[in-house]
């Protein structure tokens, strides 16, 4: 505690959980743009990642409620957001957003791999074959119409699922920038900078998920697609930085009631997590890996910096969320002192608890991967032009041999 | 393209059917328009149990002090905010049961609103409770054997009628058995009347 | 094999019924959500009608003298923990020094008083230009930002002007301690859902006041009816200069306080 605040205000409410909430969420977007990048816009530079990134915003999707729900007070009645919403309140559209949009994941996935289902529901056997066959939803075949259908509905899919991203995060933007009590959060810029943040973040991650998935598989990775989404990411990351910057450069040369409290939070509370982590670590350094990588213009080889640059991204994409989330918090509103925050190891909303939810996606992702890796297509994707090699890269398998003999292992292949 | 209308309305159904489902699980007594409304919720607040009587229910029992309060420079306390919540006590004593309600220690009791506190508005009476009325180092009188705490007053008036009590120092003299308080060092004997007036006003 | 449209369509009609059915049957089932009762005689509230009153509050900052009677009066008549952390109302000390700083302070919300509580942190008596007591407590905003962020509609504005909470559908979410500009609301403990000052809703809608204004000893907190307007509140707005705590946030506070000084925030 440090100066004066309202004695209701000792205890920090919204806790590391709700610090987990955006960045999760913005992990999704992040990543469900990528594979909308590839699928509406064509980015052919893309295509390797495309499923993979799908199956990431999904894994991430699954899990995005759990920290919320962790938090509530009465979380047997977190199902009254679905029931009884009240749509002043945007945290109300959580329950109707989210479910959308994890239905038309949903949706999306089983459409892009639905080729891979059916054949593997025709020649995988056992217990595994089963729960192929369930996924074929009762159709296990695909006509010239089911086709063409697909092709046209992946790209509707894909294409609504760019604005539903930016709702999906931009609405937990404006959860927190329409909250005119807090001096920090309020500002209409916020959805903005949570929505960029989120696909910096999401591309990063997918960076960094590609690049260890590969080399744990021994399989070769892209080059010129990593290179390729080093460059989007370079580019969201100066457009994300340049709104953040606008933001707090508004904020200082107004110069209103609020600022002098809002400037001895960053300067006296959180300078290492802001300016250091967030700001440093998390967007200028990278930003010059990137540009070093991009200005350099060769096709491969510079995976590694754009690996690491993407892991520094990450990093302060969390900082971003702890110092928008529990830094606002610390302000007190009577805007003469700050609380503090540290964050227990156990109980529902501790340290413990964080790690597990944050390692849960993963979890999940390998479990999905283990039914339809999206590096192994069993069939080549069907209505696309022919898979040419990207430049300097190896191409995409367009089908196993073994795969088509049907007694591909994939747990074997891992093993290798 | 008949996969998609058959998902689709499977997928409606189970949220429809699973909501109302879920709905009639949580749904608290009132209904209303699907809990959109709080029809009982304003009466549920409403008839929450009082706890503090206000100070008009003592008086049932207790009017000469009530009476005498409200005439005194107190008449603005609450007998509750000294005394505690009475909504226990009455409800016992009305059955016919005593229940005598603690008082706190005096002095800190009347410090709480009487220590002199640069905060305090300057036209209010306040003292400095390590010092007023104080006898001597280290003795410490209750404020209540000089004051009334139902009749204040300022200065506080006497305790007991004057007759045959001309000379006060027989009593309140610096050796006798109730001496003034070092605050009075300075005030002469014959000044004593000047301030303080018996109860009765003789 | 592919089920036939007209069986699926007889299978979602019997699923809707089932589940319409089991709607509609509910009041058969037991109720979850009934409290043990804390309740007390409703019928001088069967006689109360909430269209029929507009409640406001009015503080006279000059006359408090820190006592902190109201306080505990609140927390004794509210059930509200003891722990520091959960104040429906305080009291805020405010000592202006000679280098113009201007420092607040509230022990445990001044339910112990301030008699025995030390000046605020780095104060001399000396020093202090200017000094005075500040009680606080929820406003009912008419523009309430809680009311507004309540993702399940837990809270509202009652027809008589008090902002309530409704204890049955709160998640606890904690969304509405956010918004509130005031610090009003915090969280019970035991019970995960949000709480905060209701004017005593128990008592006004029984023809009392508030617990806080009738244990305030020199009458700096006033209560009253704005539909009545020979009342004491309704007089005081009519002929006083007032003011409101954050006016530039536009909640309209139906809390008015009489000489607040400019650094009260």
């Amino acid at each position: 505690m440090d100066g004066f605040v309202f004695p209701n205000e000792a205890e920090v409410q919204w806790s590391l959980l709700i610090v987990l909430y955006p960045f999760i969420t913005g992990l999704v977007a992040g990543a469900f743009v990528v594979s909308s990048l590839y699928h509406v816009f064509n980015i052919k530079s893309l295509k390797p990642v495309a499923s993979f990134s799908l199956l990431m915003a999904l894994s991430f999707m699954l899990v995005a409620p759990l920290p919320l729900l962790a938090h509530l007070g009465r979380p047997e009645r977190g199902i009254l957001i679905f029931l009884t919403p009240h749509f002043t309140s945007a945290m109300s559209g959580f329950g109707y957003i989210w479910l959308f949009y994890l239905v038309l994941l949903l949706t999306e996935t089983w459409l892009v791999f639905r080729p891979d289902i059916i054949h593997y529901a025709a020649t995988i056997g056992g217990l595994k074959g089963l729960v192929y066959r369930a996924l074929t939803l009762g159709m296990p075949s695909m006509s010239e119409d089911d086709k063409r259908f697909r092709e046209t509905a992946i790209k509707v899919l894909a294409a609504v699922g760019i604005p539903s991203a930016a709702l999906l995060h931009g609405y937990v933007g404006f959860l927190f920038g329409a909250i005119k009590a807090n001096p920090w959060w309020s500002t209409p810029l916020m959805p903005v900078i949570f929505l960029l943040s989120a696909i910096v973040s999401g591309i990063a991650l997918l960076i960094v998920m590609y690049v260890v998935v590969m080399r744990m598989l021994r399989r070769p990775i892209d080059h010129a697609c990593l290179a390729s989404l080093g460059r989007w990411l370079m580019a969201f990351l100066v457009i994300d930085l340049a709104v953040e910057g606008l933001e707090i450069l508004s904020m200082a040369y107004e110069s209103e009631e609020s600022w002098e409290v809002v400037s001895r939070l960053i300067t006296e509370k959180i300078p290492v997590s802001y300016f250091g982590i967030q700001v440093l670590l998390g967007s200028l350094i990278p930003l010059v890996i990137l540009g070093a990588v991009a200005a350099q213009a060769r096709k491969g080889g510079a995976s590694a910096a754009v690996f690491a640059a993407a892991l520094l991204v990450i990093v302060g994409v969390f900082a971003m969320r702890w110092n928008v989330v529990i830094g606002g918090q610390m302000i007190s509103k009577s805007m003469r002192g700050f609380t503090s925050y540290v964050p227990p190891l156990g109980g529902r909303e501790g340290v413990l608890a964080a790690t597990v939810l944050l390692a849960l996606p993963f979890y999940i992702f390998s479990t999905i991967v283990s039914f339809i890796p999206p590096w192994q297509r069993a069939v080549a994707d069907e209505g696309e032009a022919e898979a040419e090699p990207a430049e300097g890269a190896p191409a995409w398998e367009g089908a196993d041999s073994r795969l088509r003999r049907g007694d591909w292992d994939w747990e074997e292949a891992v093993r290798r | 393209m008949s996969f998609v209308i058959r998902a689709g309305l499977m997928l409606v159904l189970v949220i429809a059917v699973g909501g109302l489902l879920m709905r009639t699980m949580t749904a608290s007594v009132s209904v209303g328009l699907i809990g959109l409304t709080h029809e009982d919720n304003p009466r549920w607040w409403a008839t929450r149990t009082i706890q503090n009587e206000s100070s008009a229910a003592c008086v049932e029992c207790h009017k000469p002090t009530r009476t005498a309060i409200t005439a005194s420079a107190h008449a603005t306390v609450d007998c509750e905010s000294c005394h505690g919540a009475g909504s226990e006590h009455i409800a016992l004593a009305r059955s016919g049961r005593e229940a005598p309600l603690a008082l706190a220690d005096a002095r800190d009791l009347c410090a709480t609103c009487h220590a002199a506190l640069v905060a305090r508005p300057d036209g209010f009476p306040q003292v400095d409770p390590a010092t007023h009325g104080v006898p001597a180092a280290g003795v410490t009188s209750s404020c209540v054997s000089c004051h009334n705490a139902h009749d204040p007053g300022f200065p506080p008036p006497l305790k007991h009628p004057l007759d045959g009590r001309a000379d006060c120092l027989a009593c309140h003299g610096p050796d006798q058995w109730q001496p003034v308080p070092p605050s009075h060092a300075d005030r002469g004997a014959d000044s004593c009347l000047s301030c303080h007036r018996p109860e009765e006003g003789t | 094999m592919p089920v036939s449209r007209r069986r699926f369509i007889k299978l979602g009609a019997h699923a809707a019924f089932g589940g319409l059915l089991v709607y509609t049957l509910r009041g058969v089932l037991p109720q979850p959500g009934s409290r043990p009762a804390d309740a007390q005689g409703d019928d001088a509230y069967d006689q109360y009608r909430p269209q029929d009153h507009d409640w406001a509050f009015v503080i006279d900052t000059m006359k408090c003298i820190g006592c902190g009677r109201c306080a505990r009066a609140c927390k004794q008549e509210n059930n509200v923990p003891w722990e520091p952390d959960c104040n429906r109302t305080w009291v805020e000390r405010y000592c202006f020094t000679e280098d113009g700083e201007v420092h607040v302070d509230s022990p445990e919300g001044g339910i112990n008083g301030f008699a025995d509580e030390p000046l605020p942190e780095g104060v001399k008596e000396e020093r202090i230009t200017k000094s005075f007591f500040v009680p606080k407590l929820c406003n009912q905003c008419d523009n309430s930002p809680c009311v507004q962020v309540c993702p399940v509609a837990a809270t509202y504005k009652t027809a008589d002007g008090v902002v309530l909470i409704n204890r049955d559908k709160c998640i606890g979410c904690r969304y509405c301690i956010q918004a509130c500009p005031y610090g009003m609301r915090y969280l019970l403990p035991d019970e995960g859902v949000a709480d905060k000052c209701t004017w005593c809703y128990h008592r006004i809608t029984r023809g009392r006041l508030p617990a806080c204004v009738e244990a305030c000893p020199v009458g700096a907190r006033k209560f009253g009816d704005l539909r009545d307007p020979k009342g004491e509140v309704s007089k005081i707005l009519a002929e006083r200069n007032i003011s409101v705590l954050k006016p530039d946030m536009g909640t309209k506070p139906q809390a008015y306080y009489l000489d607040l000084d400019g650094a009260v925030v």
